[in-house]
């Protein structure tokens, strides 16, 4: 008999950093390379993000993200992120309580975030876990390639990805998307890093761990605190959005491109020259670029 | 018969005799009447074109690409004009450009042509009217071959703009392709000396 896996949020515990604002300002907690991603106007345009998160929960997050608090649903915040990565990407959502399979707009990269972990105890094989249309919808198509599928890393504490954490149990989403075409696993750093003030792993984030094909799937990206030293933002759900807005203006730029090769492409071009100690086990491939996944391999 | 003939050679002699003293007389009055008005090196295309010589990006694999190799060139587009008077009232002005080239563009020679007039209302003030033309001179800018690889193959771009979030084919739109910035000019000057 399949088991059925429980969703869990990657909860922001702690008060929400930045405020979200619909603007194209470049905001404290962007990398500085997004304002050179946005400075030509390609923004993602052209692309849809589908978000997979809690819109309609009574359970309420209290953040700002653009100076302006609100209080609001998690996934409402996470798709926020998203669209202020990419502005003109088109954003669709989809809460928990919907658990029908996840469509794909006909036209157009496709990206699916997922902010949230579905949780069991270990010792299950992924053949065991009974998906619903939803989650089957999602693994069918990153092992397909048919979108990139931008997932949270999760706040296990440094635990591996596919691993099981303190309380004795693994993420087995994560573990049916590790050998996906199209999948990539978000980790958090606790800032932008540059080559002169290099990043480290936040505290809380989950770790790519020795399994190369997870390393071959893991990027971080840095998720800041705002300028608001009361409210700070926390958890690799936070560093899914910022993937899946990169992955949309790749996908606005590079219009015939597969999601393989987009995810590809940003996990190629990673930096592994702005983390401090960058080791593979635990950032994977390193922090995601914008500015080299644009840049061409060779020109004259 | 003979003598017609030796009259006949001697008539040609002096026609082209004359004809050699009055055109060296008219170019001696020429180069009289002609003065240099302007002598320059840079152009308003050239220095738009050499701002971009400190720009660069990074290429994928995190190596930097300069454009200085590019958009810079040893000899920079310089111009050299000239007025010839006519008569009292009526000048020729006349000119040419050297042009400049680098690896990405090209700043065409050129040739100034123009006239100006004046009129004296009195011995203390004057009107000049003054048109000329620039034929050639355009800035064309090439484009440049970029790989990107498995995500978006070889494809023609604007050097400049390779590696910005811009598709390939609507960064050509971009690359410069204008006439100088003053290929057509008409001036209207008043003049009236105070005592």
């Amino acid at each position: 008999m399949k088991k059925r896996v429980p969703k869990i949020l990657f909860l922001i515990t702690g008060t929400l950093l930045t405020p979200l604002v619909f603007s194209q300002t470049l905001q404290p907690w962007m990398s500085p390379e997004v304002t050179d991603a946005w400075k030509s106007g390609f923004k993602g345009q052209g692309t849809t993000i589908t978000v997979v998160d809690d819109f309609n929960s009574k359970t309420k997050l209290f953040g700002s993200f653009d100076g302006v608090r609100k209080s609001q649903q998690h996934g409402k915040f996470t798709s926020d992120e998203a669209s202020l990565i990419a502005p003109l990407a088109t954003i669709r959502t989809q809460d928990f309580n919907n658990g029908a399979a996840v469509g794909l707009s006909a036209s157009g990269l496709n990206i699916i975030n997922l902010s949230y972990a579905s949780y069991n105890l270990a010792g299950y094989s992924i053949n065991q876990i009974g998906w619903n249309n939803r989650e089957q919808s999602i693994i069918n198509h990153a092992m397909n390639g048919n979108a990139v599928v931008a997932k949270a890393a999760g706040n296990d504490y440094g635990t591996a990805v596919g691993a099981s954490n303190g309380s004795g149990k693994v993420d087995y989403l994560n573990v049916a998307l590790i050998n996906t075409k199209s999948a990539i696993f978000a980790g958090a750093l606790d800032k932008n890093g540059t080559t002169t003030n290099k990043a480290n792993m936040a505290n809380y984030s989950n770790v790519a761990g020795t399994n190369t094909a997870v390393q071959n799937k893991f990027l971080v990206v840095g998720v800041t605190g705002g300028s608001d030293p009361y409210y700070k933002l926390y958890g690799t759900s936070f560093a899914a959005p910022v993937i899946s807005g990169y992955s949309a203006i790749l996908g606005s730029k590079f219009t015939t491109a597969s999601a393989p090769a987009i995810s590809n492409q940003l996990l190629s071009t990673a930096r592994t020259d702005t983390i401090n100690n960058y080791n593979a086990n635990i950032h994977g491939k390193g922090e995601a670029s914008i500015t080299r996944a644009l840049a061409p391999v060779a020109i004259k | 018969m003979e003598r017609i003939q030796l009259n006949r050679f001697c008539f040609n002699k002096v026609l082209v005799g004359i004809f050699l003293i009055y055109h060296q007389g008219c170019q001696a009055d020429f180069l009289e009447s002609t003065k240099l008005i302007e002598i320059k090196q840079g152009s308003e295309l050239s220095s738009k074109m050499e701002l971009y010589r400190t720009g660069g990006y990074e290429l994928s694999t995190g190596s930097p690409q300069n454009f200085k190799s590019w958009y810079s060139t040893p000899f920079t587009d310089s111009r050299v004009s000239f007025i010839s008077q006519i008569n009292r009232n009526l000048g020729v002005i006349w000119g040419f450009s050297t042009g400049e080239k680098a690896p990405k563009y090209l700043v065409e020679p050129s040739i100034k042509l123009g006239l100006v007039a004046q009129y004296e209302f009195d011995n203390k003030s004057f009107i000049s009217i003054r048109g000329t033309t620039v034929i050639g001179g355009r800035l064309k800018e090439s484009s440049c071959t970029a790989d990107y690889g498995d995500i978006g193959g070889v494809q023609q771009v604007n050097c400049r703009l390779a590696a910005t979030t811009l598709q390939p084919s609507q960064t050509l739109q971009y690359l410069h392709n204008e006439k100088p910035y003053n290929y057509n000019t008409l001036l209207v000057q008043y003049t009236k000396r105070f005592e």
